[in-house]
């Protein structure tokens, strides 16, 4: 495995029952870049991750986390790995102080130098006023927060997030979206699942997307989000939108993509400058009240919808047989963005 | 390291601060240790009126108040938190964030068990004082109390050790399977205390608290050891203390034969702890992890040839109960002599704990249809049913003979009750040896892929082991 690669997913089951929740899924992550990982509800996200963390284990294949094996090397992965589930419980009658105190003491640390790592991790995740309130009483935020802090005491160098945003105000949000680009600036691998796509695709250098157990894409954010960047167009009209819904129609080489409430987004067949351009002349011409007329970057949702689409089409989805080791992973569903970015 | 008083509590386990911290601020352990002070109260005037003003009457009536209150509290109330220590960890999905620091599942059973113990030793310490002033109302033997007292701490801890060890169990029917076999064991374990106790044998006090203190202590250790089996990884091999536990048994019986304690009760309490460790270990799935097998094949053939024994998993369970079978068999020979009951009973037993896994190995069922079907729920179903035979056979009063030997539970626990009926013992001889036969055929028909399978788990070891000593070396 190379120095740089710091997690090693290869040709990962797992089977609960005669639900096959991953399903042979490969992939690897390099040392110090943000990767979000999507995928549906019981795409097999939580799932693939348990077993990163050494929590689950696989059926088949195996995850290498800087070169340990997860289900042979736990306790050496373990001291690499900060986990932050989707969901975890409050202790009562326990501070927040007390609560980071007797991880920092699971984790080793002792006297002055644990007085020291609890300061620091309560300073970095804003904590400090909070040291002497009891942690069942936090808010959702206050309590991710917590949860963030544990993660750091040991300083690890890979951090798995779980949707770590899930059930946050927006400023808690945004507050903790925050502390994911510091650590990444620091140097931390952080690997981060969420449905919330547009932030991960503020945060995130790469993307794994997962459906029903089966690996769907894995690249990097900017391209793929730029790649669709020319196909796009939002339309904004001053009048009623059914309007410059017919007359799309009735123009061969664009189709409506999404309707909005006073205006469309479309999508036109050739990407070119010249073709946008004379579409706008030809909607001026024929009456259409045009108010905003620009190119707008493919929404990481919609890429993954039609990501989600074109996986489970017939075409592109053989069914695969009863799990067995020797099965390789389904191909990769064709190239979604056809037209080269243009500048 | 030098001790800093500072920071004493950096000696002590995490996990026993943090369950301190919270156990003692919880309602109900306030509540119920401000109650307990308040009824010993009531008990020591109680002491005090009837020393004042009815001695001829004689005392003993709040003596008995005070011991109720003691023990309830000691073997009753202070164990049953137990049962909630790993489970809510579990359940509000803590647990896992305590793996992944540098805990292992031993040091956080030990840690909730140290906790709950410290907390039930404040209560011991709180009660002092009462027995105290009843010295001095008059009418006691201290030295006396002082044992009660010390025993029924001692039980609070093997008490409190096993609703631990419940706790770890997730599943409600694994929880109440385990609870079920567990009072089982506590229940017999009680009565060939007491019932030696009530003959009057020659169990003197000091050989009592030699008995008491070393398969106390016994006890206590498998317990914890099931607790941390239950949540650890799978890397982490439980099964082989459990049994080095169960070896350490027949070391202590056989130690008290030779130094004649109470050779019969020990043989029999090891016994019983013994073959609970075996049925354990029949109910093991295998699991083929290189990391399990490397500190055995790090000692050559002789550590692989253990590794046959120590393993996870049934096919070295199988190997080890019939290992464990013939030692207690020969000690047990070596207390008494062999008789014919002695062969049935080794026979019985033999074929209670092998023939229904031989049996399950022989149903061919889906991973799901075998998690429901297991070794444990067959087990206890066999134990249930045979003992309905029974009763209906006494109703009815028809081939009572017959059920008493078919189902081998039965005859295992009426011999160990010293209870069988049956005067003629050559036909269940021969039907136990050979359930017992054909259930190892079988068992060993089915070992041979596993083994296979081990072996090549061995090797990737071997080769682990290998590239290790290389990184080493070069750097």
């Amino acid at each position: 495995m190379s120095q740089d690669v710091i997690i090693e997913v290869h040709d990962l089951y797992r089977r609960f029952g005669r639900i096959m929740a991953v399903n042979g899924i490969s992939f690897s992550v390099k040392r110090g870049t943000v990767v979000g990982f999507i995928g549906a509800n019981g795409a097999g996200k939580t799932t693939t991750m348990r077993i990163m963390t050494t929590l689950d284990f696989p059926n088949g294949g195996m995850v290498k986390v800087s070169g340990f094996d997860t289900v042979n090397s736990p306790n050496e992965v373990r001291r690499r790995i900060g986990w932050m589930p989707d969901a975890f419980g409050t202790y009562e009658n326990v501070t927040v102080w007390e609560y980071l105190d007797f991880f920092a003491r699971a984790f080793g640390y002792k006297g002055a130098d644990r007085q020291k790592r609890l300061l620091e991790v309560m300073e970095f995740t804003e904590l400090s006023p909070l040291a002497s309130r009891d942690m069942s009483k936090l808010s959702k935020g206050q309590t991710q927060r917590l949860c963030l802090a544990r993660t750091l005491i040991h300083d690890p160098e890979l951090l798995i997030l779980d949707e770590p945003a899930a059930g946050l105000d927006p400023k808690a949000r945004i507050e903790f979206k925050q502390l994911v680009n510091l650590l990444a600036r620091q140097g931390k691998t952080v690997f981060i699942s969420s449905h919330i796509l547009s932030e991960l695709g503020e945060m995130c250098d790469t993307l794994v997307f997962i459906d029903q157990g089966r690996l769907v894409h894995h690249g990097d954010a900017q391209t793929l989000k730029a790649g669709g960047a020319k196909s796009l167009i939002e339309v904004k009209v001053s009048e009623n939108v059914e309007t410059l819904l017919n007359w799309v129609s009735m123009n061969p080489g664009m189709k409506v993509y999404e309707t909005m409430q006073n205006g469309a987004r479309l999508t036109f067949e050739n990407p070119s400058d010249d073709f946008a351009r004379e579409a706008l002349r030809r909607m001026i011409l024929d009456g259409i009240a045009v108010s905003d007329f620009h190119r707008q970057e493919r929404r990481l949702e919609d890429v993954f919808v039609e990501m989600l689409k074109q996986s489970n089409a017939p075409a592109t989805t053989p069914q695969l047989p009863e799990r067995t080791m020797s099965v390789t992973p389904p191909p990769l569903p064709p190239p979604l963005l056809t037209h080269p970015p243009t500048t | 390291m030098k001790f800093s008083f500072t920071h004493f509590t950096d000696h002590l386990s995490p996990v026993l601060v943090k369950e301190l911290r919270q156990g003692l601020r919880t309602r109900a352990f306030i509540a119920f240790f401000l109650i307990l002070q308040a009824l010993l109260i009531l008990t020591v005037f109680g002491d005090l009126g009837e020393s004042l003003g009815a001695s001829s009457k004689g005392r003993g009536g709040s003596s008995e108040v005070f011991w109720f209150f003691i023990g309830a509290a000691l073997l009753y109330f202070l164990p049953l938190r137990g049962f909630w220590a790993v489970s809510t960890e579990i359940k509000s999905n803590t647990l896992e964030l305590i793996f992944l620091s540098h805990l292992t599942a031993w040091r956080i059973v030990v840690g909730k068990w140290t906790s709950l113990m410290a907390q039930t030793f404040l209560f011991v310490c709180a009660v002092l004082p009462y027995m105290l002033l009843r010295y001095f109302v008059g009418g006691i033997n201290l030295i006396e109390d002082f044992q009660i007292l010390l025993i029924m701490f001692l039980g609070s801890a093997c008490l409190t050790a096993f609703s631990v060890a419940v706790s770890a169990f997730n599943s409600k029917i694994a929880t109440g399977l385990f609870s079920f076999g567990g009072i089982i064991l506590i229940s017999v374990l009680g009565a060939f205390i007491t019932t030696f106790g009530r003959r009057g044998t020659s169990i003197s006090e000091s050989d009592f608290y030699i008995i008491f203190l070393s398969l106390g202590s016994l006890f206590l250790m498998t317990m914890l050891l099931v607790g941390a089996s239950k949540i650890a990884p799978p890397a982490e091999n439980f099964a082989k203390w459990k049994r080095i536990m169960a070896l350490l048994g027949l070391v202590i019986s056989i130690s008290f034969m030779a130094f004649d304690i109470a050779p019969e009760l020990s043989l029999v309490v090891v016994a019983l702890l013994t073959f609970f460790i075996c049925f354990i270990a029949l109910g093991e799935e295998p699991r083929f992890i290189p990391s399990i097998c490397k500190p055995f094949v790090r000692k050559g053939a002789l550590g692989r040839l253990s590794g046959r024994f120590f393993y996870p998993g049934w096919p070295s369970g199988v190997r080890f109960t019939l290992c464990v079978t013939v030692i207690l068999f020969l000690a047990a020979s070596l207390s008494s002599e062999i008789n014919h009951k002695s062969i049935i009973f080794t026979l019985a037993l033999l074929a209670s704990l092998l023939a229904p896994l031989a049996l399950l190995k022989l149903i061919p069922l889906n991973s799901e249809g075998v998690e429901r079907l297991g070794y444990f729920p067959l087990q206890i179903g066999l134990l249930i049913a045979s003992y309905a035979l029974m009763i209906l056979a006494q109703i009815f009063n028809v081939w009572r003979d017959f059920i008493e030997v078919i189902i081998p539970h039965t005859t295992v626990a009426k011999l160990a009750f010293d209870a069988g009926r049956t005067n003629d013992w050559g036909v269940p001889a021969v039907y136990f040896g050979f359930l017992s036969a054909a259930s190892l055929v079988i068992l060993i028909v089915k070992m041979i892929p596993l083994d296979r399978k081990m072996r090549e788990t061995e090797q990737i070891a071997i080769q682990e082991i290998e590239q290790e000593k290389q990184t080493t070396t070069v750097s």
